[in-house]
């Protein structure tokens, strides 16, 4: 496995995708097929995302240097960075592009896709994040009902879950 | 240390621009990147907040339309706003300034906390923290997700029943690829899309020219 190969599986992940996470199926396919990352690196990278400060996408900078090191960060963050730069050649050609009926269509399309592919990902992430599966899918449904209630700060649930952990599984 | 220069008008019709310092720019990301914390939606607000209201880089109209339009755009929206807002502003150089004000401080945080977290991966401690922070990261994980989708879902649904049996055959597609290893996922994320929007195109020719 060489730059090229790992900076390629990165930007085809981004350049097909929506939002932070929408390079997660993609991502978790390659990268897990390859042996180059395993689903406790995902979950790693994923919450150390969630923690630190940056837009959402940034989990996979984290992936990228548990999987390849700070040549691997770097390449994971041009990765993410290059896709969004043809929003300016659409702005610059195709007006209004955005009122076009298939225009928000495909991108509808493909979010529902990501989601769907996704849940199941982000289920076998959790089903490898160690310990007890009954108590993780407990935290993970508090973590949903506590998130959808918008009454818990995201950072307090996740402070909440690091507690619990300590508490199931000891120090 | 800032230069101070005149942004590009990038066609005819839009409004002149204003003068804009790179390092005034660069700030203004770097607070935002370093505050976005919260996910999409607080980082939009951040983004309005410190450009239209603050600053008057933008109108709320022009504004709109920017994120109107980037959500059309491959990769993440937030990105894309990003660079559409750093080109008007100060051309490619804002682009890149912005960017670099967004991405590289918060990206050194977190490879910084990469790096403190793989050092003392292995003591129990760090992995009971793990295995209590994992499912609920993958909970949160599930109600963006649904957030995200659900708009479109209510989308589908209102417009019958060739949209919602789009729908459910892309959610059907999406689950299966989920298990099927081989299958690469860019191919059913490529074929779900393409269908939607011929479905699309299909129901506006029908409908006629208007929606």
């Amino acid at each position: 496995m060489n730059d090229l190969v790992f900076f390629w599986l990165f930007l085809k992940a981004s350049l097909f995708s929506t939002g932070g996470t929408g390079n997660l199926p993609s991502l978790h396919a390659d990268l897990i097929s390859r042996h180059i990352a395993t689903d406790r690196q995902f979950g790693q990278s994923l919450i150390i995302g969630q923690i630190s400060p940056g837009p959402s996408g940034l989990w996979v900078v984290s992936l990228g240097y548990l999987t390849y090191g700070l040549a691997g960060s770097l390449l994971a963050l041009i990765a993410i960075t290059l896709p969004p730069l043809l929003i300016v050649v659409v702005d610059r050609y195709y007006r209004r592009v955005e009122d076009h009926p298939s225009a928000g269509a495909f991108v509808r399309g493909l979010t529902i896709s990501v989601i769907a592919v996704g849940a199941v990902v982000l289920v076998k992430v959790l089903l490898g994040s160690g310990g007890s599966i009954g108590s993780a899918l407990a935290i993970a449904a508090a973590a949903a009902g506590l998130t959808l209630s918008r009454w818990v700060p995201v950072v307090a649930i996740v402070a909440a879950a690091a507690v619990a952990g300590l508490i199931a599984y000891g120090v | 240390m800032a230069t101070s220069t005149q942004s590009h008008k990038s066609s005819a019709s839009e409004e002149p621009t204003v003068a804009i310092t790179a390092g005034a720019l660069f700030y203004v990301w770097f607070l935002i990147g370093l505050q976005s914390f919260g996910g999409g939606a607080a980082t939009l607000a951040l983004i309005r907040q410190a450009v239209v209201e603050r600053r008057n880089w933008l109108t709320p109209e022009q504004f709109s339309r920017y994120w109107g339009l980037v959500q059309v755009a491959p990769g993440i929206n937030l990105f894309a706003l990003t660079i559409l807002i750093g080109k008007r502003v100060l051309g490619w150089r804002g682009v890149i300034i912005a960017l670099a004000g967004l991405l590289l401080p918060s990206g050194a945080i977190t490879v910084a906390l990469t790096g403190l977290y793989a050092r003392y991966e292995h003591a129990r401690a760090m992995e009971s923290v793990v295995r209590g922070v994992l499912p609920a990261v993958v909970g949160i994980a599930f109600v963006v997700g649904y957030r995200m989708v659900k708009p479109f879902l209510l989308e589908c649904r209102r417009e019958g029943r060739a949209s919602v049996a789009t729908a459910s055959l892309i959610v059907a597609g999406g689950v299966a690829t989920g298990f099927a290893l081989r299958w690469p996922v860019v191919a059913t994320l490529l074929i779900s899309a393409s269908l939607s929007a011929a479905v699309a195109w299909v129901r506006h020719r029908r409908l006629g020219a208007g929606r």
